[in-house]
């Protein structure tokens, strides 16, 4: 009976939909390409050298090089194996920990407070234990990252998991399901949607703790690349580095998210509702 | 047969829902539970669908003493509470993983087709009206063909239309397999439409005040001077729960005035 309102709602939504599609990154672009070909004129013009601060062109010129000489590739490559490898073992411990912890109340009690005590250390207090545990190379880097994607990941899948709807554990219940299966059929599918906001939040944290890794004595990467346009005083690099951090952010972010959509189109939220504007 | 043997239920918060309840149900039979709020009628489903436990007393089905949830019933809640992230097929089929592949779909389609929703197989839960979503629940629930169904207010939070809708429907899908119906209801009418016996329970504690036999012949006509008066038993039967002075059965003096009060 709400078949046919239905139908004509989404016929309705769909053009102007594409339309919105193509508008979104439009607007919220305007910003940064304004500033950048303010800051272009200004330079031009000669209302400052540029030195400190350079001109998109410069920036260009500098990212054009260190692509041409497969620096850039290179670091890049250092960097992105580090952050994955680092969140795969964090995600992993996150999930794992944090759907047992949600599960049982006893290893709740059991792990949680431990855990919880661990999370108020700031994450890059552990780099000299790990340099002293896991020496200087890639081990030592890699665990930070999984200690920063760890902490979010876990308390996302618990949070999420003792606040489960009883109604439907009982769905579950009612069809005999406890432990692992309760966990998989019915547990982990009512966290998704949070689960990812989980992950999100982790692959920040993992490329925040990555540069917090090179700058601990990397021979590669592009922490690495920071501390070299600092010390050499290329700040055209830095900014390069700064750029190429934020594409890839803002790429694997957009990745999880494109990843995940398929698992998340049952949700009904304001978000995905086509009468939201 | 179900066997429900003097059972209590004290809530960890002191609360005595249920007071040595006794009731025996043969198989393909249909019992309405009704009562005031309080009168631990959902308690009771509850007990006997395992997924509480009895403070004293047992549940025994065909012999097995019921202390879990048990393949052999099934429950309908007051909401459909299907899972959001399967559809309405995957829904259906929840219980059947174990089956192959094969076997549970086409029990899923048949069950689906039953219940006037195959054209709805894909859609998600979101995409359904409320009567649709408790048909998916309902098969749900006899896609397991269960020998005992619960049913907790199944139909009251649907329009009055709907709800008299789903109860022919229900009745219709219980002459498939003739499952053992025991059904929680505040609904007079709903409980005469489908039982046949209506167990009026008294709350606070919940115990059982009465029980009555209402064999109609069905279909049964909601305009019938029988109807009638089957529901103006049950309801003086609900108005003696609900009046403590009239605790000793004394008569039905109370039947009129409070026939539209006893909640």
């Amino acid at each position: 009976m709400t078949a046919s309102a239905d139908t004509t709602a989404v016929q309705t939504a769909r053009p102007k939909r594409s339309l919105r599609r193509f508008m979104r990154p439009a607007l919220g672009l305007i910003l940064p390409v304004g500033l950048a070909v303010l800051w272009e004129i200004a330079v031009r013009l000669g209302l400052s050298d540029g030195r400190l601060v350079p001109p998109p062109s410069t920036v260009y010129d500098t990212l054009a090089d260190l692509a041409r000489t497969g620096e850039l590739q290179h670091h890049v490559a250092a960097t992105l194996l580090r952050v994955a490898v680092g969140f795969a073992v964090g995600t992993a411990a996150g999930t794992i920990l944090g759907a047992v912890a949600g599960y049982s109340g006893i290893a709740r009690g059991l792990i949680d407070p431990t855990l919880q005590g661990l999370r108020a250390v700031p994450s890059i207090a552990w780099i000299p234990l790990f340099i002293l545990w896991l020496g200087i190379f890639e081990t030592s880097k890699v665990a930070l990252i999984a200690v920063g994607v760890f902490f979010p990941v876990y308390l996302g899948v618990m949070g999420a998991i003792v606040a489960v709807d009883r109604k439907i554990v009982e769905v579950g219940r009612v069809f005999r399901l406890s432990g692992f299966a309760l966990v998989r059929r019915i547990l982990l599918p009512a966290v998704l949607p949070s689960y990812v906001v989980s992950l999100r939040a982790g692959l920040g944290l993992g490329w925040m703790f990555v540069i917090a890794a090179e700058f601990m004595g990397a021979s590669e990467g592009l922490g690495y690349l920071l501390i070299d346009g600092q010390q050499l005083g290329k700040p055209a690099e830095i900014v390069a580095a700064i750029l190429a951090f934020a594409v890839l952010g803002k790429l694997t972010d957009w990745l999880v998210v494109i990843a995940t959509a398929p698992l998340l189109r049952w949700q009904d939220v304001y978000g995905t509702s086509p009468e939201k504007s | 047969m179900l066997e429900i043997n003097r059972v209590s239920k004290t809530y960890p918060n002191g609360v005595r829902a249920l007071e040595a309840f006794t009731l025996t149900v043969a198989l393909g039979e249909i019992v309405a539970v009704v009562g005031g709020s309080g009168c631990g009628k959902s308690t009771l489903l509850r007990l006997a669908s395992g997924l509480d436990a009895p403070t004293e007393g047992t549940i025994i089905l065909d012999g097995d003493a019921i202390k879990a949830p048990h393949e052999k019933i099934g429950i309908v809640f007051q909401e459909p509470r299907l899972l959001p992230w399967l559809s309405v097929a995957g829904n259906v089929g929840f219980g059947l993983e174990q089956r192959p592949r094969v076997e549970r779909s086409t029990r899923v389609a048949a069950q689906l087709d039953r219940v006037g929703l195959i054209d709805k197989a894909t859609v998600w839960p979101r995409e359904l009206s409320g009567g649709q979503a408790q048909r998916v629940a309902l098969a749900r629930a006899l896609v397991m063909r269960p020998e005992v169904l619960l049913l907790d207010e199944p139909f009251s939070a649907l329009d009055a239309f709907t709800r008299v809708d789903l109860q022919d429907h229900l009745l219709d899908l219980w002459a498939d397999q003739k499952p053992t119906l025991l059904v929680v209801t505040h609904d007079v009418d709903e409980a005469i439409v489908l039982a046949d016996r209506v167990v009026v329970m008294r709350p606070r504690p919940g115990r059982l005040q009465q029980e009555i036999v209402t064999d109609l012949p069905r279909p049964r006509d909601r305009q019938s001077a029988a109807f009638d008066f089957a529901k103006r038993r049950v309801m003086t039967a609900l108005d003696r729960s609900l009046d403590r002075r009239s605790r000793v059965d004394d008569g039905q003096t109370l039947a009129d005035e409070g026939a539209s009060r006893w909640w």
